[in-house]
């Protein structure tokens, strides 16, 4: 409670740049979530995630996590300068996603945090052998709806938080619930113009996993250039998207599971300026 | 009925009067020259429709438009022509056309842009065209586009807006769009005596009228070693290094602009601008005004360079001041 108070005091004290339409983050995603940033109107994103082996996990004999590594590869669309579309695929259970992204406002004078919404859905292709009655296509999607709110707090900290509501449609077991409420702390701050750390964390309140779960925590750095982002982080999570990342994370920072990844994105302008 | 006729009668005379008396009034620049004899540019020579003006005006504007029922390709998939250039005039004189603190100034006090490029309101009562240094940067491309306006427009839509060649309804069209931007005797400031020379229909000199609005936008280059000795000898202007921030670069350098680079007022441009001062990289205020940068494979969209007369020394080490200044 008394670090609380002491982490609002010190936001506090930042006093709030209320310029319209300030970038909070380099890119729209952070490490594995999503930022309040989303893409600009007419320009393409291509964005490889990658996540190599857990350094726990004989690191060194799967080349340095090359092995066990797991990727996605996905495409974003700014459909207008507010409204994202993307989609995906995921080595991780050979998932595919798609989402639709729409930031409601931009912190400025009067209106105190940026706010986007985000809905997606996330269709397995991987079959489950243990369960084939039940491993119908139904039964395979999952779904996620997020809100994210950002404040920047002078020019360098930007303060998200993204309460997340995923839901799967076959559970296995009865410890883990359909609908699952994950809060998460994103937190960035720009060194330079171009480089930001940030630190990223999901919280699952307990009754809603299995007791072997974990919430998933990430430490990265970004590398803004003209047209490219780089993410560089460690995380305790290996999967890139909701709602895998959120359930299914059993990791452990203290035990080793730390999965060293990178997100690249390069965008291309498709629709002409104007 | 014969109430109805005579009242259609009045209304005829009255509105052919009032059309009259704007005529008499507002003559254009280019029929008072070339009532006293001037030679009559190519570009005046032929007539345009309407519907030609509006195409003109959303090719340059929106970058394409609606020709034989269908939309056109885009010039350009990273400008537009207003990207760097105004469609309206930039001064409250047009004697001082070119000079950069008018420009600024009105240019803060109207709300439009303060741009690299020249405007197109009075383009067509030019003679020359990529005057000045701009042969160094495009060489031999200038020598046809420097007397004709039309090769301007397409040297401008193939280099400067990295697109592509027009087609000659597109070219036909834009220059269109220009003749309805051309010059009228009340753009100009005249001394009374020459509004009472041009009203009472009195021979005038092309060159008597010609002292009072642009012929042509000059272009000197310079670079930022050749700079340095001025910008030494000046005290910068915080604010009006403030006022070009606001209307020049952050035109372009703004979210959903056509720079990935946004610029804002926060401490960290700013440090990043004190800490690349002197660089000679694209991050160094000199060496990016001045040069800009250029196309490449791959990365089409570029920034133009400032020439002195768009941007004075003086208003360098304004721009210099405000950026290297962290309140």
């Amino acid at each position: 409670m008394k670090g609380l108070w002491i982490i609002s005091i010190i936001l506090l004290s930042y006093v709030a740049r209320a310029q319209d339409n300030e970038t909070h983050f380099k890119d729209t995603r952070v490490v594995n979530g999503y930022s309040t940033e989303v893409e600009r109107k007419g320009y393409l994103k291509f964005i490889i995630s990658h996540r190599f082996g857990a350094f726990n996990n004989d690191f060194l004999g799967n080349f340095f996590g090359l092995d066990n590594a797991e990727v996605r590869l996905g495409l974003d669309y700014g459909l207008t300068k507010n409204l994202t579309i993307g989609a995906g695929r995921s080595t991780l259970n050979k998932a595919f996603d798609g989402y639709l992204k729409w930031k409601i406002c931009n912190q400025k004078q009067g209106v105190p945090v940026t706010i986007t919404l985000l809905s997606s859905l996330i269709y397995r292709t991987l079959d489950n052998l243990s369960i084939p009655d039940d491993d119908t296509p139904i039964n395979r999607l999952s779904y996620s709806y997020e809100a994210y709110f950002s404040r920047l707090f002078g020019d360098r900290l930007a303060v998200q938080l993204s309460p997340i509501l995923t839901y799967r449609n076959l559970v296995t077991l009865s410890e883990e619930n359909h609908m699952v409420y994950t809060q998460g702390l994103t937190i960035g701050y720009k060194l330079t113009q171009k480089v930001a750390i940030n630190l990223e964390y999901f919280y699952t309140p307990d009754g809603q996993n299995q007791d072997i779960t974990t919430n998933p925590l990430s430490l990265g750095i970004d590398f803004g250039t003209s047209g490219h982002v780089f993410q560089l982080f460690f995380s305790n999570a290996q999967a890139v998207t909701s709602p895998y990342f959120v359930n299914s994370t059993t990791g452990n920072w203290l035990d080793g599971d730390i999965f060293f990844g990178f997100n690249i994105s390069r965008a291309f302008r498709i629709k002409a300026y104007k | 009925m014969k109430k109805i006729l005579y009242s259609l009668l009045a209304i005829s005379i009255l509105l052919i009067s009032i059309n009259w008396k704007k005529d008499k009034v507002d003559p254009t620049v280019s029929a008072i020259l070339q009532k006293n004899g001037a030679t009559i540019p190519q570009h005046f020579k032929e007539k345009f429709t309407e519907t030609q003006i509006q195409q003109g005006k959303e090719l340059v504007i929106q970058g394409r438009t609606k020709y034989q029922g269908k939309k056109s390709r885009p010039i350009s998939k990273h400008f537009t022509c207003v990207t760097c250039h105004n469609t309206v005039k930039e001064t409250d004189n047009l004697k001082f056309a070119n000079s950069a603190q008018q420009r600024l100034d009105y240019a803060y006090k109207t709300g439009i842009p303060f741009l690299q490029g020249s405007t197109f309101f009075g383009i067509v009562n030019r003679e020359k065209w990529y005057n000045g240094d701009y042969q160094k940067k495009y060489g031999k491309l200038v020598d046809s586009a420097r007397n004709d306006l039309g090769a301007a427009i397409q040297l401008c839509a193939q280099e400067c807006s990295q697109g592509r060649v027009l087609e000659q309804w597109e070219e036909d069209a834009i220059l269109a769009y220009f003749r309805s931007l051309e010059l009228k005797i009340s753009d100009l400031t005249l001394p009374s005596s020459l509004i009472d020379s041009i009203q009472e229909n009195l021979k005038i000199t092309s060159q008597r009228l010609q002292e009072f609005y642009p012929l042509n936008s000059p272009a000197t280059f310079t670079t930022p070693d050749q700079e340095k000795p001025f910008l030494a000898q000046l005290t910068g202007d915080y604010n009006n290094g403030r006022k070009i921030y606001n209307v020049s670069c952050k035109t372009c350098h703004k979210p959903n602009g056509v720079s990935f680079l946004i610029l804002d007022d926060s401490k960290l441009t700013k440090q990043a601008f004190i800490k690349n001062l002197g660089s000679y990289k694209d991050a160094d205020l000199h060496q990016i005004t001045r040069w800009g940068t250029y196309p490449h494979s791959g990365h089409k969209p570029y920034m133009p360079n400032y020439t002195l007369e768009k941007l004075s020394h003086q208003q360098l080490k304004d721009l210099e001041t405000y950026l290297t200044t962290i309140e």
